[in-house]
């Protein structure tokens, strides 16, 4: 649970306007666009982790129907 | 009976933390749309800063025009500065609830699919 929370840090933490900022005191978009790939990154990396759960509540559910085809005084 | 009471009840935990997870993903997926689109706007500004400085520099002479859209600058990047302020602001706020939700999807999510492991190894 640590790690994937961890692994939202920038999403999570990171301030959008200290990035803008740096971004335009150097006038240089590198520290924001580093931000945005960060982010990114975190972001598949969560969606990644979360899939195997969704599938699991499919599976479920699918045992849940099937469960109730077989005792059809269940639904 | 009971068996299937307590299918269905952890059927029910299970999809109840999977829409959590399904909103923290849409929140962090807004999250990200608006950096990308005030960097698209940051983009513009310093490309704006760049063409005044190139310009200024080439009417260094004519001192009346010195520093003059400068406060147009100075008032794009205040108005980036004071969304990125409100986008951050609000987030801050989501934050909190995101951290719980994510920390109670997640606690049921497991308990939950341990339980079902079980119950298929039974048979059920």
């Amino acid at each position: 649970m640590a790690s994937l929370f961890q692994k939202l840090r920038t999403l999570f933490r990171a301030s959008l306007h200290e990035a803008a900022d740096k971004a335009l005191q150097k006038s240089d978009l590198a520290v924001y666009d580093d931000y945005i790939r960060r982010a990114e990154r975190e972001l598949k990396e969560f969606k990644r982790s979360i899939a195997p759960m969704f599938a699991q509540v499919k599976s479920s559910r699918r045992r849940r129907e099937a469960l109730a085809e077989k005792r059809p005084g269940l639904t | 009976m009971e068996l299937i009471k307590t299918y269905d009840a952890s059927l029910e935990r299970q999809v109840e933390a999977a829409e959590k997870l399904d909103d923290v993903r849409v929140k962090l997926d807004g999250r990200l749309a608006i950096a990308k689109q005030e960097r698209e706007e940051l983009g513009f500004l310093l490309q704006l800063a760049k063409s005044k400085e190139i310009s200024t520099k080439a009417m260094r002479s004519l001192d009346s025009l010195m520093g003059q859209g400068d406060s147009e600058v100075a008032q794009a990047a205040e108005n980036i500065r004071r969304r990125l302020d409100h986008a951050d602001a609000a987030w801050e706020v989501q934050t909190k609830s995101l951290d719980n939700q994510l920390d109670d999807a997640m606690q049921s999510l497991e308990v939950e699919s341990e339980l079902a492991a079980r119950m298929e190894r039974l048979g059920i």
